[in-house]
């Protein structure tokens, strides 16, 4: 059991790291969608949803294939950054960011296209300049809407499984993370034992998500 | 001084405007669809304009021949919207702070407290917008406008959602507003009753341009004609105080003794008194033992014909508006200069209290 812990960490670890990472770009985008029109926006937002529909797998080698040490992006990455993305645990962190990313735009899409923009001129003919417009009235009134997105997010960066195998490889202590380790222990003879508590904990973290996600929306509509 | 010339095309409304507002209480009159929003989402700096400029005093807002256009939080210029538009995630002291705290600290023309009073919403500071009244908002929407220090009011009909004293209460603030401070405003109507008696200048608009502009008497027969036939109410609204209660409630209207249904005040009280001048009996020669208890003596300053329905202002020390069918004026003869007597019944007579 406690030799599970350090499995149970990491995938905390890197869903945390995956959702963090993809905060910023997917409130940006989400609010670029709700609130601005322009030439190609619907190509983007196919863009963006493709990891939504693509096996994960696809996406995972697609990634590998873009960002592996043998391409120019990968090599720039290692040299200059020190950033090893493939077989690595910066590689888990990126898959299951990818995958999870469309969740997180969708949900801050929705949330701040609920958000009056009558309400965002009212502030601005209030001596408001747009930042503060957006910091103090939008982002407060989709806050909820934004954080149901991240934990969904989180939700899906923990239960990635074909990106990250493809992109990061299984390596024990470095990028196994619940899925990876439940499907290694499947492969080994008596490795049963090890899978029980695992299911039960993704299970219990998965649907505790769901649970809080739900509360946020119920509260944005009693708002 | 706010003047502009503005060309704007949304849809099947094409905006061709030209108008200078004084620094008075102006009403933008005309029925749906006729561009009153846009115009003052125009100038607000909310919509941009194909083409114009704008000007406030002395400083260009937007002009499209040098590109310059001020974004909206830099115009000075405040808007109570129709919905009142309050923060819903903010308490009514929070909406009142939003704009207030933005000014650097010497330009700040107001002090909350002062407008807090004069707006009457000192109980609400604590209060979320959601448990406030339709009126209620509205009071705080304008105090939030004022608080933001703006150079030139404008006001998108804030009065189409409350009922009619409260409607009487938000214009009688208004005004008091106006005088107090000394700010120019624009408030969008399209109903009679907020205009006369409360408006200096009226600007006429319709299907995206400004047809007419004048004093709301000079305009009236042509706002009368906007609304549907037989719906055109025009009030006749005076100040008054009450006088004694001896026989029912007497007041002193500008000059003109009236008598009202018992209870409508208390002496010393001041009141305004609403008069439908439809309600408004004319005679040629003075009526004898009549049930009226208002039996006015006049003569006719003016006669404005109008397709279904004609006003003969009467000056009473007030002038008063009645309304006759044109066929009416013409039996009778009316002419200017003739002496007439206006029998009007106490219970014709609507009054509200004067805050």
């Amino acid at each position: 059991m406690t030799d599970l812990l350090p499995i149970v960490a990491l995938s905390l670890k890197t869903a945390l790291a995956a959702t963090l990472l993809i905060l910023p770009p997917g409130v940006w985008l989400g609010w670029l969608l709700a609130r601005r029109n322009f030439p190609g926006k619907t190509l983007l937002e196919g863009l963006v949803n493709i990891p939504l529909v693509l096996p994960p797998v696809v996406t995972g080698y697609a990634l590998l294939f873009a960002l592996s040490p043998a391409s120019p992006a990968g090599r720039f990455l290692e040299n200059h950054l020190g950033l090893q993305i493939a077989f690595a645990w910066p590689g888990a962190v990126l898959a299951a960011a990818v995958v999870s990313f469309p969740l997180l735009v969708r949900a801050v899409r929705v949330a701040v296209s609920s958000v009056s923009p009558g309400l965002e001129e009212a502030a601005s003919v209030l001596n408001a300049p747009a930042w503060a417009v957006w910091l103090q009235i939008t982002l407060p009134l989709s806050a909820h809407g934004i954080l149901g997105g991240m934990l969904l997010a989180f939700a899906r960066a923990l239960g990635e499984f074909g990106a990250t195998i493809v992109l990061a490889s299984n390596i024990p202590a470095r990028t196994q993370t619940i899925p990876l380790a439940i499907f290694t222990f499947l492969n080994q003879p008596g490795g049963e034992a090890h899978i029980w508590p695992l299911v039960l904990f993704s299970l219990i973290l998965a649907y505790a998500s769901l649970l809080l996600n739900e509360v946020l929306i119920r509260r944005i509509h009693h708002a | 001084m706010l003047r502009a010339r503005l060309s704007y095309r949304q849809g099947d409304l094409h905006l061709d405007v030209q108008l200078t507002l004084p620094r008075g209480f102006t009403a933008l009159f005309g029925s749906s669809g006729a561009g009153k929003t846009t115009l003052l989402n125009l100038l607000a700096g909310l919509r941009l304009p194909d083409q114009g400029e704008i000007y406030l005093g002395d400083e260009t807002l937007f002009s499209d021949s040098t590109g310059k256009h001020l974004p909206p939080h830099r115009r000075g210029i405040g808007y109570v919207f129709q919905e009142a538009r309050l923060f819903p995630h903010l308490t009514v002291l929070g909406n009142l702070h939003f704009g207030w705290k933005r000014l650097p600290a010497g330009q700040r023309p107001f002090a909350p407290e002062q407008i807090i009073d004069l707006t009457g919403i000192g109980n609400l500071l604590d209060r979320r917008p959601i448990s406030l009244s339709g009126g209620e908002k509205q009071r705080v929407a304008i105090a939030r406008a004022l608080l933001a220090g703006p150079r030139f009011l404008l006001l998108d009909e804030p009065l189409s959602a409350l009922d009619v004293p409260a409607r009487i209460g938000f214009l009688n603030l208004l005004t008091t507003i106006h005088r107090t401070l000394n700010l120019p405003m624009l408030y969008v109507s399209h109903d009679i009753h907020s205009v006369m008696g409360w408006a200096e200048q009226v600007l006429l608009m319709e299907k995206g341009k400004i047809v007419a502009t004048g004093s709301p008497r000079e305009i009236l027969p042509r706002m009368m004609r906007a609304h549907p036939p037989g719906e055109a109410v025009v009030p006749n609204l005076l100040r008054a105080t009450v006088v004694s209660l001896e026989n029912g409630t007497e007041v002193d209207a500008q000059g003109l003794g009236l008598i009202l249904p018992g209870g409508s005040g208390l002496p010393g009280e001041k009141i305004l008194v609403e008069i439908d001048a439809s309600n408004i009996i004319l005679a040629t020669e003075k009526p004898l033992n009549l049930s009226a208890r208002n039996l006015i003596a006049g003569k006719i300053a003016q006669i404005q014909d109008g397709e279904d329905q004609s006003l003969v202002w009467v000056n009473a020390g007030p002038e008063l508006a009645v309304s006759l069918l044109p066929s009416t004026v013409r039996e009778m003869g009316l002419q200017v200069g003739q002496a007439v007597f206006l029998i009007i019944k106490a219970s014709a007579i609507r009054c509200y209290g004067n805050r």
